[in-house]
């Protein structure tokens, strides 16, 4: 995948579905096939994935490729991998909260990935069970 | 009637980390509510450890009250006993004449039989009251306030629920089957929900318990045994 700023990698996920940008940066994660991730064929997503253990402020401001790829591509779906976070802060979820009101803004669905512990505490932030699809579990 | 127990002391997940029986029930533990259902009937409940629980032994030695008849084995009898006493799945205490013992927690998970054990006493509630009935009020028939509360006017208390003393409460919607303990704190727009908040808790501004308890930095979803750890102080502390 691409990174794009600190702990922030992404590949866009063709309506075809096919990857692209699969670069040479591992993060440790797989991408999982389109038809997996519910994506309409007719429909584009964009996969961001999140390397850094505690979802922190230092998040903030790293979101810009994730923004403009909305405005500009219209992606309808954008789907965020959490797998390699541990927990959060309060600073953490503001700029999750942040984002999902930027993509319910377009018209853009968002669903996450993450791991038990870290789906309990988003849940416990408010976070309702549908923004964590079948798929999520790992 | 004398009705024994097998008492294993597993570890388990949630707050607060003491076994089962010394889990918060209101003013109460688990154990309180246990004698106080025997004792009602005038029979008495032996507690016969696989390994002793230290922390149990102490509370029963030192802070337990006299009257509740409940004396403590350190070992299981091999032979049978004259009753046998258990909590069932949904968090009802048994009580079975002339039975082999058998483990005093169902295989599910102890948590889960724990919230129930709490839905069931916040059931009973508007009939029974808690502990102490002459120092606590139901504002509205099944939400009982302790003494020396602080609750917002535009706070939202839907039965059944319990607040404990000195607990304070600003602008939230608690209930129903939610209890929040003693000298806990309850920020703004929080919706707590079918959840426990343990005794001394801080819980932030924003947040939504369903099918949680909290206490000290860690949540627990009872329904399942998953726990997590919250690092932010202004979601979740202790006070």
């Amino acid at each position: 995948m691409r990174t794009v700023g600190k702990h922030l990698h992404v590949a866009r996920i063709l309506a075809n579905g096919r990857v692209s940008f699969p670069s040479n940066i591992s993060v440790g994660l797989e991408i999982p096939a389109a038809g997996d991730l519910g994506i309409p064929e007719s429909e584009r997503g964009l996969y961001a994935a999140v390397s850094a253990p505690i979802l922190n402020r230092s998040l903030r401001g790293n979101d810009w490729f994730i923004r403009r790829s909305i405005a500009t591509a219209r992606y309808k779906h954008v789907i965020l991998d959490l797998v390699l976070v541990e927990n959060t802060d309060f600073h953490g979820l503001q700029w999750l909260g942040d984002l999902r009101d930027f993509l319910e803004n377009r018209e853009t669905v968002l669903r996450i990935r993450a791991l038990p512990p870290l789906e309990l505490v988003l849940k416990f932030a408010g976070w309702e069970s549908s923004s964590f699809a079948a798929w999520q579990k790992v | 009637m004398n009705y024994e127990a097998v008492i294993s002391c597993a570890p388990v997940p949630w707050p607060g980390g003491h076994s089962f029986l010394l889990q918060e029930v209101g003013p109460k533990k688990v154990i309180e509510h246990w004698s106080d259902a025997l004792t009602e009937a005038s029979h008495s409940l032996t507690l016969c450890m696989n390994e002793p629980d230290h922390a149990l032994l102490d509370y029963i030695s030192s802070s337990f009250p006299l009257s509740k008849r409940v004396s403590v084995r350190l070992n299981v009898p091999p032979e049978a006993a004259e009753g046998c006493s258990f909590f069932e799945t949904d968090g009802s205490i048994k009580l079975r004449s002339g039975a082999t013992l058998q483990p005093f927690l169902p295989a599910s998970n102890p948590a889960e039989v724990w919230f129930r054990v709490v839905k069931r006493w916040l059931e009973e509630l508007e009939t029974k009251g808690s502990s102490l009935p002459e120092i606590e009020t139901q504002p509205t028939p099944g939400v009982v306030v302790g003494h020396h509360c602080r609750i917002s006017p535009d706070t939202q208390l839907i039965p059944p629920c319990w607040i404990g003393n000195r607990a304070t409460l600003r602008s939230c919607t608690i209930g129903p089957f939610a209890a929040v303990g003693e000298k806990s704190i309850v920020s703004q727009k929080t919706r707590i929900t079918n959840s426990y908040v343990k005794s001394g808790t801080f819980v932030g501004e924003g947040l939504c318990l369903d099918g949680l308890v909290v206490g000290g930095k860690r949540i627990l979803e009872h329904s399942t045994g998953r726990a997590a750890q919250i690092i932010d102080p202004s979601m979740l502390c202790p006070v």
